[in-house]
């Protein structure tokens, strides 16, 4: 038979069950469309993310120290790399004074090529440099009251006010500084006579690459060539590292979401895929009498999968290309999501090979079937087994492999798809085990109840497997619905505060003890609310369990950079706080913190950051040894506790409880929130009364992050709702197709002389049982999956949202009444004929 | 035995009635980012032990502490009755570019408690950057002497002045001194200080 016969049969066959077919492709399309534009998204955020790397770093590749570079240097350095623009800067610290006053500042000296990437936001006109101009952060402005066209001094030099920085993309996710910043142009560096021998500065030298440059192996090239380990080499992925680590949630987070978006459809696809082969099955057997060979009922059945992947691809390029515009509107407009939504060629290629190869894959359990099959027993229409032999478990290795391949690619980690594949064959394992136990235990007890209820019962325990796949599938859909919104409230919560009185206006430092007392009134009368102090007292880890724990540097010096951080580090000293209490954004992850010191004679028992524990090598019940100023204190390790440090809250690595440090030297931190007002007038009386106390103003800083912050997450819900959806629409599918299958049973039950009522009541028990139990499993295990996704991979609390939960019940089960009382329709139209006419 | 109890009384008499020197300042002191026996009071101490006097250096440096800590971190050290508080705040004072009016009302007020309770104090010299402007820098060094002259205590020279601007003997940073800087800056305080003990 020639391929073109074989074509005909199998386009006829898809053509006679045209309802099935369209069902396929309607499913198959939707769970690619939903794959596609989850990934569309995570890709440009991806490459939003890096672009934003770039405009955080000013460019590609920077290097910096704090030392001025030779000409020689800087010539070597270059000779390795292919730039194609470069700026050079200083950042230094210096007075800004008007004729009345002056402040320190935070002086940028830029050239007229800075930024590479993304630009100043100035109030007035753009950087230049057609005369000493100087632009300054607003705060500066306010404070020296300073007007366009002001005189001010910058070391030597004069510099006219030209406006305040509006937007410094320097400054995203990066901490303000204690200086306010001001910017001037590099030409009149000389004449402010800044740089002089004694000078503190940082010379910064970046460059842009052209594009599809290994920027990694550059980077390796210039760290073998500068020897001297001050010098700092930041590329772009570093920056991103640095800075974006709120973003690298996100596209985690969406990466996971679009695969297990992927997996339930084909999970459901699959499951339509077995159903439909059932309804076939008949035609199967007439090819087979009439002497169709196994391998072209093969090819028949490969083609037709073929024809149905082949359609549903290009129906999801088609959709996804004629909504594209639409949603890239919805996430400018809508969202403000600073996105360009855009297909790659590579994109394209991945979604066509797993729109094909994952239909042709699923069909596989089929085809085996085809061939141990007797004509005779298709004919009987009964529910036969698929064998399981080894082309099977060849094919059930090999479709894992491929999804884990591509869920690979799809999380850029070996770690997070190896986790996800296995968490999803696990979790398929757990529900089918859990589905027979349920099973077993319905038929244990189904005596007990009327015929009616144990006719129900029996109806899910004589289809066993389809009971357990439609168990699997549901109970998955049902995780996945209820997982995804525990995971952005956690992720929501970790990297945004969630009541505005936690989130800061000014942040003060350097309060002496005696100072407490006297601030505390003031921001009891101005700002009507009562600030927390918290106390710092520092000091040095000498012995840890009685070994020492500083780095003594040799003769030698250091031989890399990483030994001379890691030394840095240990000798750096460690700031310690005491508190009886944990704060808010703390929790206890291992042992016990008593808050107060009842004993003299024991030793003071600590808690310790659970990640700076793991750097420093230290665990519960071990001893250090401290050098608070002078004087020698031990202290033992009673707990370990995880930090939220996104919290804006001053919060610290080790704590002491009550009773030990109150007497040791030490100063105070405390912040006020933006709920508290006002607070220019408290910033101006405390910089007033308290002249060492240092105030920082990092609203803008803040708020800058937090709106960014926002947009993503309204983005974040979107995609969720968009998996959601797909969840429910494999929900739905699952109960439609369970329906019809008892469809012909109810029937005959009705010629028996069973009435509608009885019938509706029987089917209604069935899936009440099947839905509760596999909703209440999926529940369950999303909490658990939940609490195990964030604390192994994304390494954060975990929030629940209850909220969300009781909007989901109350969604899927109007839903669930909905599909049943739909696909129970055609019960109304049944006529016996049908059956006879089946049979 | 007559010689171990001898010897472990000697012991124990030495050191509790060594005399003792606190050095009272900041990071520089603290040594911060080098270990502490390689910051320079612990090399000053090691100079005393090889010049056999009896003198226990007590090292007291807070890292980012500014002149408004003194009074009651001097108070906090001579509760251990040291012979000399050798007193190096200000240069978080000026890096903050605080008021140079109240460094030294935060210095004169230590100053002032120390000369009411007998307390021998030395003074060190410091200097803030020159990026931080001509004018700034003057103003601020102008404390010191003038502190000095007004409380009469010893005016000790600035501790970083082999040291300060030189890339090979400071940290990543450009302020602090790394394990070579703090070698010369013990080799130039104690070159001052040896007339003091």
């Amino acid at each position: 038979m020639k391929l073109k016969t074989l074509l005909k049969l199998s386009v006829l066959e898809l053509i006679r069950f045209r309802k099935i077919t369209s069902f396929l492709i309607f499913n198959f399309t939707l769970g690619l469309v939903g794959f596609f534009l989850l990934q569309i998204f995570q890709q440009s955020l991806s490459a939003q993310t890096a672009e934003k790397a770039q405009v955080v770093l000013g460019g590609d590749i920077s290097i910096n120290a704090r030392r001025a570079f030779s000409e020689a240097e800087i010539k070597t350095w270059e000779a390795e790399i292919p730039f194609t623009e470069k700026t050079h800067f200083y950042s230094l610290f210096s007075m800004l004074r008007t004729k009345t006053d002056a402040r320190l500042t935070s002086v940028g000296v830029f050239d007229s090529n800075y930024p590479l990437y993304g630009k100043f936001k100035l109030s007035n006109q753009g950087f230049s440099s057609d005369k000493a101009r100087v632009w300054v952060d607003p705060e500066i402005q306010e404070i020296l009251e300073l007007k366009l066209a002001d005189l001010v001094d910058i070391g030597e030099a004069q510099f006219e006010y030209s406006g305040t920085i509006v937007e410094d993309p320097s400054r995203l996710f990066r901490g303000a500084g204690f200086a306010p910043r001001v910017l001037i142009h590099s030409n009149y560096l000389a004449a402010s006579q800044l740089i002089k021998p004694g000078s503190t500065f940082s010379e910064n030298w970046i460059y842009k690459l052209p594009p599809k440059q290994n920027i990694a192996a550059i980077k390796n090239k210039v760290e073998k060539i500068i020897k001297d380990p001050v010098v700092q080499i930041e590329s772009v992925a570093d920056s991103e590292q640095d800075s974006n680590r709120v973003l690298k949630y996100f596209t985690d987070y969406l990466g996971l979401v679009a695969l297990v978006a992927l997996g339930l459809c084909f999970l459901c696809g699959s499951y339509l895929l077995q159903w439909t082969f059932q309804t076939k099955k008949k035609s199967i057997a007439i090819f087979k009498t009439l002497g169709l060979s196994d391998r072209k009922i093969l090819a028949i059945y490969l083609l037709q999968s073929l024809i149905i992947a082949v359609v549903s691809c290009l129906l999801c390029i088609l959709f996804v290309r004629l909504v594209l515009p639409g949603m890239q509107s919805l996430v400018t407009n809508q969202f403000q999501l600073p996105i360009e939504l855009s297909v790659d060629l590579l994109s394209l290629i991945i979604i066509s090979l797993v729109g094909i190869m994952g239909p042709l894959l699923m069909t596989v359990p089929q085809i085996l079937q085809i061939f141990e099959l007797q004509a005779l027993e298709l004919f009987q229409n009964a529910s036969i087994d698929t064998r399981r032999n080894k082309l099977y478990y060849f094919w059930l290795a090999f479709s894992l492999a491929l999804f884990w391949a591509l869920s690979v690619w799809q999380s850029h980690s070996v770690k997070v798809a190896s986790g996800f594949v296995g968490a999803l064959v696990f979790l398929i394992i757990l529900f089918s085990y859990l589905n027979r136990f349920i099973l077993f235990l319905l038929e244990k007890s189904a005596a007990r109840f009327s015929w009616l209820t144990r006719y129900a019962i029996k109806g899910l325990t004589r289809r066993a497997a389809s009971t357990s796949l439609v168990f699997t599938t549901m109970s998955l859909a049902t995780l996945v619905l209820s997982l995804l919104p525990h995971l952005k409230s956690s992720i929501l919560s970790e990297i945004r505060p969630q009541q505005t009185s936690q989130i800061p206006q000014l942040f003060l430092f350097d309060i002496q003890p005696e100072q407490v007392s006297p601030l505390q009134k003031i921001s009891e009368n101005v700002l009507a609310a009562k600030l927390k102090f918290s106390p710092l007292v520092r000091s040095r880890i000498l012995k840890i369990n009685d070994q020492p724990y500083e780095r003594i540097v040799q003769d030698t010096g250091f031989q890399t950079r990483e030994s001379e951080n890691e030394a840095r580090f240990r000798n750096r000293g460690v700031n310690l706080t005491y508190s009886d209490t944990l704060q808010p954004s703390e929790v206890l992850v291992a042992g016990t913190f008593s808050g107060v010191r009842t004993d003299q004679n024991e030793l003071p028992q600590i808690s310790l950051e659970e990640k700076y524990a793991e750097r420093v090598g230290v665990k519960i019940g071990d001893l250090m040894t401290f050098d608070v100023q002078g004087t020698e204190m031990q202290a033992q390790v009673s707990s370990l506790r995880q930090v939220r440090w996104t919290s804006f809250q001053p919060n610290f690595f080790i704590l002491f409880p009550k009773g030990v440090l109150e007497d040791a030297p030490q100063i105070f931190l405390t912040s006020v929130s933006q709920e508290m007002n006002p607070v220019k007038k408290f910033q101006q009386e405390v910089v007033q009364k308290f002249k060492n106390v240092s105030v920082i103003d990092v609203s803008k800083t803040i708020q800058n992050s937090l709106k960014y912050i926002d947009q993503m997450s309204l983005g974040l819900q979107m995609m969720a709702w968009l998996a959601v959806s797909v969840g429910l629409f494999v929900f739905i599918i699952l109960l439609n197709t369970q329906i019809r299958e008892r469809l012909q049973e109810m029937n005959l039950v009705q010629i028996l002389g069973a009435t509608e009522a009885q019938i509706r009541k029987a089917i209604f028990i069935q899936f009440f049982v099947l839905m509760s139990i596999s909703i209440a499993s999926g529940i369950l295990l999303g909490l658990i999956a939940a609490k195990l996704l964030l604390t192994f991979l994304f390494n954060i609390s975990t929030v629940y949202d209850w909220q969300y939960l009781v909007f989901l019940a109350g969604l899927i089960v109007p839903i669930s009444f909905l599909a049943i009382y739909f696909g129970l329709k055609p019960l109304q139209k049944l006529n016996p004929m049908d059956l006879i006419r089946q049979s | 035995m007559l010689k171990i109890f001898f010897f472990t009384t000697l012991l124990i008499s030495q050191i509790a009635f060594a005399k003792k020197i606190v050095f009272l300042g900041d990071s520089l002191t603290e040594g911060y980012g080098v270990a502490q026996e390689a910051a320079f009071p612990q090399l000053i101490q090691k100079k005393i032990k090889a010049d056999k006097l009896d003198w226990t250096v007590i090292s007291a440096g807070s890292s980012g502490s500014t002149s408004a800590s003194t009074l009651s971190r001097l108070k906090w050290v001579t509760k251990d009755k040291p012979e000399i508080v050798f007193i190096l705040m200000g240069s978080n004072d000026g890096l903050r570019g605080l008021k140079v009016e109240e460094t030294e009302k935060n210095l004169g007020q230590a100053l002032q408690w120390a000369k009411e309770n007998k307390q021998r104090v030395i003074l060190g010299q410091l200097f803030v950057p020159p990026n931080y402007g001509k004018n700034y820098e003057k103003k601020f060094s102008e404390i010191f002497p003038r502190l000095a002259k007004k409380y009469k205590v010893t005016l000790a020279p600035f501790l970083l002045e082999k040291v300060a601007g030189k890339p090979t003997l400071n940290q990543a940073d450009g302020i602090h001194p790394n394990e070579k800087g703090h070698l010369i800056v013990a080799d130039s305080i104690y070159a001052f200080l040896k007339k003091e003990l």
